[in-house]
């Protein structure tokens, strides 16, 4: 407990300014949305799994536990320098692979829908792919930013790299069978090497070679392309295997420009499945219409611009493609659940960022913002990146002083 | 440059948002209806609302009381895929549902299919809350309205019962189903995706209309006299099966109808296979032939036809020839010169083949004319015809047409040859204890109409006479010989005037070839007190076992009804 009071106390040392508070406005608008949208239709879903016998709200009142917890590791990341999480990435990362592992083990690990993606531990039950996400980004920053100079030298260097990332992906792509989270893992180390100092050939390079892989993935594993073959043949008769994405379009379309109302949802009602949780966002669309499916694209949106402008302004390089990092973790799990949810792409479980009922994704999700947010009390002024890059000496003076705020003190 | 690649990034996700965007607006507002109208097919499903069913009653004393009605009951049913242990949820609810707790847990485990299992019917309040307390995940209680007879088996053959069904069975419930059933309303509910009805906007598309209520014609207490003397009489005989009939002889009311053996329709699903001839009301529904008890019946259509008179002679020799048969009294006597009043009161056979004779004006022959004006007679008496009566089941009887031989008519005059019923016979009976007027006999009263105020079911009917009030008179008083002096003799009362005619009638073999040899049915059918007629009674007792004779096989339950009912309505006896 000393050691993380220190740790704050730190930051009260180091010059720096407020955060980003409409990054957290925007995001406690999700939270609050997704509160709404399980309290009017938890409850249901509950009763419809229970046959009546349990808590009617005990969806809601787990999930404002979550958000309790998840507000403390909030501040905590908020008030932690970033540069911490540098040393803190390595062990964060392995521990995430052994709880990734720990899936397998019978007894600990839940299999729900074909796929082993939870964890139980006595009363805790846990999705490790949630803070496996938040570990690579933080590991790939981290590593990138150390070897920074080797990286135009000697591309050999990239093994660990490459390892590290082919072994994550090989664990949720093909042993948790978890597409959607691949999806993501994929984005965000692809997007950090391309803001790292690595040169572009090799971004492309490694792109081509996750698309080489992502197309071998379906090719070996049938599940997977007969979920490609759904897609791609959609009926629209009610049951079998469209069932999920059908009942997830009537939700969606029955919604309408406004909505049935809050608390009006019928399609919670046993008919779409997961309706707390991965098509939570369907659900959202049937009581609020367009409004609202549109405003949570808003506010996505809105909050990917406070995200890159943060790493636009990140004050080194760690910082900036750990911002670059969360943001695009949070933007691509955001856009897979919601044109999963639309048809565009095939379903795959993956929870929508503070939104969906679930507390992993939140405790996990909300330590990033908190991060994220940390970065935005250290940002600097326009072009301050720039400056950096063309002064490579004054580095140096600039990682260990965190100088005063230059230029006009015009707000942001 | 750098930068540049971030601008780029962020770029790359403004395409996602903006197809987003455009997916969002073709399947929420161009595609709303048809997503709208798929929403509603799946969502909403159209339920009957089952209508309620009418309810029977008798009055007393101007107050109703139900013989049938809904009661509505919990039942508890199960779905076993919510079952977390069904070992442990059989164990819990086998003592409060009295179960065998082997069965409960076969029928608590999820085979993938059984999604509702019934588990118990009709639990009393005290069963239901302790199974609502047991909280057992996936077990629920519903309401149902379940048919309950207050008077049980006193009403069962009146009444019937409703099958699991929800059809009519028997007596009035199966006579009167579609207007007992209404007619189920529709409604158009919203449901989840088992189909289970959730309570928000539910739309009424067709209000049920429930199903009609009637007042029984029955007096509940004249219907416990006859079923406990027609019991006494079955055991006092060691008799099979019998009936009794209470009608008021002017309206055709019918006041009280009771067989034996009979069910409890309470528990009609107990009743054993063997035992499913309890569920019949004998009185309409089964056939015999009559026997003596149809001499006033002959005797009526002779004299209204001028053909005899009280006091015509006949000279008995004991038996008559027809052809190659021979006819003879009862223990073969002799009563050498008789008048008609001697013919019913000692029930003298030939006496009323001399009857048909004089119908067809020949003394000496059997004509064509006789039979048919004792044919034409008979059927203006309803025999061959359904009474009416609004009882399921009913029997028409048979009579055979004038073509049939001279052997069938003589024996038909003394109620041989002919299948009736005993509700067709009390009917018949019934002119001659009210002056010769025809009625129709009726176990409904009054409809209770929607608003609960009675209505009587007979208004102005105008009762058709067939016979004139002498011939009745005439006929009545020689039934009144046959208690004072006759073989009704046992239900003599001092201070009251009672007619009636005892029958032993044979049985006819099944293959129709002769008669049982040591069956027969006993009858007495009589009416009282007989200037003013408070009712006309049928006792019936099939295959006496003690006593051969109705004298007194049937003649005793009769006396018991008769002395319960002259209290009953206060008759006070002549002369005093």
């Amino acid at each position: 407990m000393g050691k993380v009071s220190r740790l704050i106390a730190e930051v009260r040392e180091r010059p720096h300014h407020r955060p980003d508070y409409l990054l957290g406005l925007l995001v406690i608008a999700l939270i609050g949305i997704g509160m709404i949208v399980i309290y009017s239709t938890g409850s249901i879903v509950n009763f419809n799994m229970t046959g009546g016998a349990s808590d009617r709200n005990a969806f809601f009142q787990k999930q404002l536990i979550s958000v309790a917890i998840g507000i403390a590791f909030w501040i905590f990341a908020s008030r932690v320098h970033y540069s911490h999480w540098r040393k803190w990435a390595l062990p964060m990362l392995i521990v995430s692979f052994v709880l990734m592992l720990l899936v397998f083990i019978p007894g600990l690990g839940l299999n729900i829908n074909g796929a082993s993606r939870w964890v139980r531990l006595g009363p805790l039950s846990f999705q490790p792919a949630e803070f496996l996400k938040l570990s690579l980004v933080l590991y790939f920053a981290a590593w990138l930013e150390s070897h920074r100079d080797d990286l135009r030298r000697i591309s050999t260097q990239l093994i660990p790299f490459a390892l590290v990332f082919g072994l994550a992906v090989i664990l949720v792509v093909i042993l948790q069978r978890d597409l959607g989270t691949g999806v993501v893992v994929i984005a965000l180390a692809l997007t950090i090497l391309l803001v790292s100092d690595a040169p572009l050939w090799l971004f492309g390079a490694s792109l081509l070679s996750m698309i080489g892989l992502g197309a071998l993935s379906i090719i070996l594993f049938p599940y997977r392309l007969e979920r490609l073959s759904t897609f791609l043949n959609h009926r629209e008769d009610v049951m079998g295997a469209d069932y999920h994405i059908n009942q997830a379009l009537i939700a969606l379309g029955s919604g309408g420009l406004i909505g049935r109302g809050l608390g009006n949802s019928l399609q919670s009602y046993g008919y779409l499945p997961e309706a707390t949780n991965d098509s939570v966002y369907a659900i959202i669309g049937e009581q609020f219409g367009l409004w609202g499916t549109a405003g949570v694209v808003m506010i996505f949106g809105l909050l990917g611009w406070r995200g890159f402008r943060i790493a636009k302004m990140a004050p080194d390089r760690f910082s900036r493609m750990v911002a670059v990092g969360i943001t695009v973790w949070l933007l691509t799990q955001a856009i897979v659940n919601i044109t999963a949810m639309l048809n565009l792409i095939p379903l795959t479980g993956i929870p929508l960022p503070f939104i969906s009922y679930g507390g992993t994704s939140l405790l996990a999700t909300m330590t990033g913002v908190g991060i994220l947010q940390n970065i935005s009390r250290y940002t600097e002024r326009e072009q301050s990146y720039a400056d950096s890059r063309i002064g490579r000496r004054d580095r140096r003076s600039r990682n260990t002083g965190f100088g005063p705020m230059r230029g006009t003190q015009k707000s942001y | 440059m750098s930068n540049i690649r971030l601008y780029v990034l962020a770029g790359i996700f403004v395409l996602p948002m903006v197809i987003i965007f455009g997916r969002l607006v073709t399947v929420q507002v161009l595609k709303h209806n048809f997503y709208a109208d798929k929403a509603s097919a799946q969502q909403s499903r159209q339920f009957e609302i089952p209508a309620k069913r009418g309810e029977l009653y008798v009055e007393e004393n101007g107050e109703l009381y139900p013989v049938a009605l809904n009661n509505s009951l919990k039942y508890v049913y199960a779905d076993p895929q919510l079952i977390e242990d069904p070992k442990e949820a059989a164990a819990t609810l086998a003592p409060i549902l009295q179960s065998e707790e082997k069965d409960l847990e076969k029928k608590l485990t999820f085979t993938g299919k059984n999604r509702y299992v019934e588990l118990k019917q009709q639990v009393d309040q005290d069963v239901a809350k302790k199974v609502a307390e047991a909280k057992i995940r996936g077990v629920v209680l519903r309401d149902r309205d379940y048919r309950a007879y207050p008077e049980g088996a006193l009403f069962g053959h009146l009444t019937g019962y409703v099958n699991s069904d929800g059809r009519g069975q028997y007596g009035l419930e199966e006579y009167l189903n579609a207007d007992l059933s209404g007619r189920n309303g529709q409604l158009k509910a919203v449901t989840d995706s088992q189909g289970v009805p959730l309570s928000t906007q539910d739309n009424i598309i067709e209000e049920p209309r429930n199903g009609s209520s009637y007042v029984l014609t029955v007096d509940r207490y004249i219907q416990g006299v006859a079923e406990k003397a027609l019991k006494k009489a079955l055991v006092d005989n060691k008799a099979a099966s019998g009936s009794i009939i209470v009608m008021d002889p002017y309206t055709g009311a019918i006041k009280a109808m009771v067989n034996a053996p009979d069910y409890d329709p309470n528990n009609y699903a107990s009743v054993k296979p063997e035992d499913y001839g309890s569920f019949i009301n004998s009185a309409v529904s089964s056939q015999f032939e009559p026997g003596s008890g149809f001499k006033p019946l002959t005797m009526s259509i002779a004299i209204e036809n001028d053909k005899v008179e009280a006091n015509t002679s006949f000279n008995d020799s004991g038996e008559v020839v027809i052809g190659e048969y021979t006819i003879n009294n009862a223990d073969k006597k002799k009563f050498g010169q008789v008048d008609m009043s001697l013919v019913i009161k000692n029930s003298i056979n030939t006496g009323m083949v001399y009857i048909l004779k004089l119908m067809g004006g020949n003394p000496n022959e059997i004509t064509k004319a006789g039979k048919e004006m004792l044919y034409a007679g008979i059927q203006k008496f309803g025999f061959g015809q359904k009474t009416g009566v609004e009882l399921a089941g009913e029997a028409a009887g048979r009579v055979k047409d004038t073509k049939a031989a001279d052997i069938d008519y003589a024996n038909m005059t003394f109620g041989q040859g002919i299948a009736t019923t005993s509700l067709q016979m009390i009917s018949a009976l019934a002119p001659i204890a009210n002056g010769g007027t025809k009625v129709e006999p009726h176990v409904l009263a009054k409809k209770v109409l929607p608003n609960g105020d009675l209505e009587e079911i007979r208004k102005n009917i105008t009762q058709e006479r067939i016979m004139s009030e002498e011939t009745a008179d005439t006929v009545a008083n020689m039934m009144i010989g046959v208690v004072e002096g006759g073989s009704g003799y046992l239900t003599r009362m001092p201070g009251y005037k009672i007619a009636g005619k005892t029958g032993t009638a044979q049985v006819p073999k099944a293959n129709g070839q002769g008669y049982e040899e040591n069956k027969n049915i006993g009858s007495f059918i009589g009416f009282a007190p007989v200037n003013d007629p408070k009712f006309i009674m049928l006792v019936r007792v099939d295959y006496p076992q003690t006593n051969t004779y109705a004298e007194r096989s049937a003649v005793p339950a009769f006396a018991e009804v008769a002395k319960q009912l002259f209290s009953y309505y206060q008759v006070p006896p002549e002369g005093s």
